[in-house]
């Protein structure tokens, strides 16, 4: 497959190109451990671009950042250097107004917006207001305006007039009652579980589908022309994850498959679970992670090549909401990379991304994508000069199954998980003044409702973010 | 030929969008009639803010702080299209009367994806500068059907129910109650909310712009125009 070789050689590149000589990738930990309250630093550290453009090169805020940071020195700063000087740097910095947009750094970083861009900066004017408005009622949980937006977010539909009219007419906490069970039923829609409803829309981006290599024929819906693996397989998986406060870690933990029946002739989608799914699948019950270990995935995302990066990337930005290509959750591991692969990732333009990149990657190594048929395999002895463990969010683990356990159970799990739906019900991500709401949401996500996306759902409509128009 | 006449404008122009503009104020409001307002500012009795100088602010709605207002986008225009105009969702609109203008041909500019051929994963992240020609021809295709099958089958008239016309294909009396419960249900299939005095003598006003032209079916013309027009508008396309 030259277009899969392509794929993975161009993705290296990428990452390649994009990694950094002097930019120290501890500093986005250092400016946390500076400003443990400030919101960008709420479930993890803020990427490279906070200071940076394209490193090594620093935006206006990181630029007032270096001009305090021992001045006069040779540059580059040594490691111990940069680590011991970089917090008066920043308290430097705070004092000023980089951006020019009218606030100090530091009043940006305690609101949450960016003391880089002009264009963000902390919110002025205030509530309440001098009087209601009487068609939304701006400053204030508006449920009419919820419970439209609901139908629409969820169903798929606005409601009727007649409907609204209901609905405005109950007491307040009747309403609230009709708002959540609204809710209840839109997450039961055909729009919501159904075959191309919300959620199989939201795997998209995770599952990345083509059809011109799907295996598997239905009425109406032939395999494509060089049928490699079914993606269905993941759709039904990852559906299942997201409905009836399933939990949603099992999207990347699930030892298990899905089958998806129903949904034709006005007979509601359901979603069975099960243990084994016939030749569509190879990986045993024990090596299987959830969605980056089906057939699918493999084949996509490993293809033929020796070390995988692209699996451990894909994976890192679907699951954990991190891009390593964009800066995202640079976590260098000591004495990495190893350049198993002989791909020149040690050269320091490059290792500044690889040393996070290939422990990431390692435990990858041991599945065939299409190197041994019939496909998507874990084999133990594939790559052997590699080793099986590696290192994922700063743990190590043994093996791909803990990688995924160490990764569904992280914070950066739950945010990335809100994140998808914050996206898909507000349009964008959560704004400076919403991000104290957006975390605790995430961590209502992963303590109070046990990873279930539905009560997740709930905790969402009642937000400020979501009601007040 | 109408062109200027339309709210077409508005419908895919967010970005100064204040949603408490959306509609002029109507009904009783808090602290509208004298007393305090919600900061504790005394309030003549039009709702304007008394200052302690004996000065006076001019009365104002408060707009959203966020005006957070997104595209409906392709299934969820389908759906709401289909429940305004009374069709199912594939009888909307098609063009050539064989391809689903939602689904197959206007798909990503209207928010769609294509993500098992083309790779389009999300919807784009922006509208396309088709999408507000694609959004038209929607509503006029739409509009045009309903209209059709209310001025022929009166009997089962869903929108314009009852209209009046001439020898001429025209209005017999735009001011008839008929015209504006036809416009009243307009809003309330699109907009979810009654139609305000003003919208409604706007809308009747404009039959006059239609008769001017010298269309043989004024009425007609005049009920797809007033369709298009309020299925057009930001309330009807954003939420």
């Amino acid at each position: 497959m030259p277009h899969g070789w392509m794929f993975a050689v161009s993705t290296l590149l990428t990452l390649g190109w994009v990694s950094i000589a002097d930019a120290k990738p501890v500093g986005p930990t250092i400016f946390c451990e500076e400003y443990p309250a400030a919101p960008v630093c709420q479930g993890g550290a803020p990427a490279c671009t906070f200071c940076h453009t394209a490193p090594p090169d620093r935006n206006p805020y990181g630029q007032t950042i270096e001009a305090s940071l021992l001045p006069g020195t040779t540059r580059p700063l040594s490691t111990t250097q940069y680590r011991s000087n970089l917090p008066a740097a920043l308290r430097a910095a705070e004092r000023i107004d980089a951006d020019g947009d009218g606030f100090n750094s530091g009043d940006e970083i305690a609101a949450g917006t960016k003391p880089h861009d002009g264009l963000s900066f902390p919110s002025t004017s205030g509530c309440p207001p001098f009087r209601r408005n009487p068609d939304y009622d701006v400053c204030f949980y508006d449920r009419a305006y919820a419970f439209r937006k609901v139908n629409l977010d969820f169903c798929g539909r606005s409601p009727t007039f007649e409907d609204l009219e209901l609905f405005r007419a109950l007491g307040e906490t009747e309403q609230e009652t009709a708002l959540h069970a609204r809710l209840d039923e839109c997450l039961k829609s055909e729009n919501w579980r159904g075959k191309e409803g919300v959620l199989w829309s939201l795997a998209h981006r995770k599952i990345k589908p083509l059809k011109a290599i799907r295996s598997g024929s239905y009425p109406g819906d032939p395999a494509g022309e060089i049928p490699l693996a079914n993606y269905y397989d993941d759709y039904a998986l990852f559906v299942y994850t997201q409905i009836d406060n399933n939990d949603a870690r099992h999207a990347l933990t699930g030892d298990y498959f899905v089958v998806r029946q129903g949904g034709t002739s006005g007979e509601p989608t359901r979603y069975v679970k099960q243990t084994n799914i016939g030749f569509s699948q190879s990986v045993l019950q024990n090596r299987r992670a959830g969605l980056i270990t089906t057939k699918w995935y493999l084949v996509l995302n490993v293809m033929f090549t020796d070390l995988p990066r692209t699996a451990a990337a894909q994976a890192y930005r679907a699951f954990l909401g991190m891009d390593i290509a964009k800066l995202e959750g640079l976590r260098p591991v000591d004495d990495e990379p190893v350049d198993y692969d002989g791909k020149g990732v040690q050269a320091p333009f490059c290792s500044q991304c690889h040393s996070t990149l290939d422990p990431l990657t390692y435990p990858f190594a041991k599945y065939h994508g299409l190197t041994n048929f019939p496909f998507g395999s874990y084999d133990a002895n594939r790559q052997r000069n590699v080793p099986e463990a590696g290192v994922v969010l700063g743990q190590p683990v043994r093996d791909l199954v803990e990688w995924a356990q160490v990764a569904a159970n992280s914070d950066e799990f739950a945010k990335a998980t809100l994140m998808d739906y914050w996206k898909l019900v507000m349009g964008e991500a959560p704004r400076p003044e919403e991000l104290t709401e957006f975390t605790a949401l995430w961590r209502r996500f992963k303590n109070e409702n046990s990873h279930g996306v539905e009560r997740m759902l709930h905790d969402l409509v009642r937000s400020e973010a979501y009601g007040v128009p | 030929m109408f062109r200027d006449q339309l709210y077409l404008h508005a419908a895919l122009l967010t970005a100064a969008l204040g949603m408490g503009c959306l509609a002029e104020p109507v009904g009783p409001v808090p602290g509208a009639d004298g007393g305090t307002g919600l900061d504790g500012s005394l309030l003549g009795p039009d709702g304007s803010i008394v200052l302690p100088d004996g000065g006076v602010v001019e009365n104002q709605i408060p707009e959203s702080e966020k005006a957070r207002v997104q595209f409906k986008r392709q299934r969820r225009l389908r759906a709401d299209f289909a429940a305004a105009l009374g069709f199912s969702a594939d009888e909307v609109c098609k063009e050539l009367d064989r391809f689903d203008c939602f689904v197959t041909v206007h798909n990503i500019s209207l928010g769609g994806v294509d993500a098992y051929n083309l790779g389009i994963f999300e919807p784009l992240e922006e509208t396309t500068k088709t999408t507000p020609i694609a959004m038209e021809r929607i509503a006029l295709t739409g509009c045009r059907n309903r209209v059709d099958l209310d001025l022929d089958t009166p009997e089962s008239a869903l929108i314009f129910k009852n209209l009046a016309m001439d020898a001429s294909g025209g209005l017999a009396d735009v001011n008839a109650a008929s015209v504006d419960d036809a416009i009243d249900a307009l809003y309330k299939r699109f907009a979810l909310r009654r139609a305000n005095p003003e919208e409604i003598a706007e809308l009747r006003g404009f039959y006059e712009t239609v008769t001017a032209s010298g269309d043989t079916k004024a009425a007609r013309s005049w009920a797809i125009l007033a369709c298009f027009m309020v299925s057009t508008s930001v309330e009807s396309l954003f939420y």
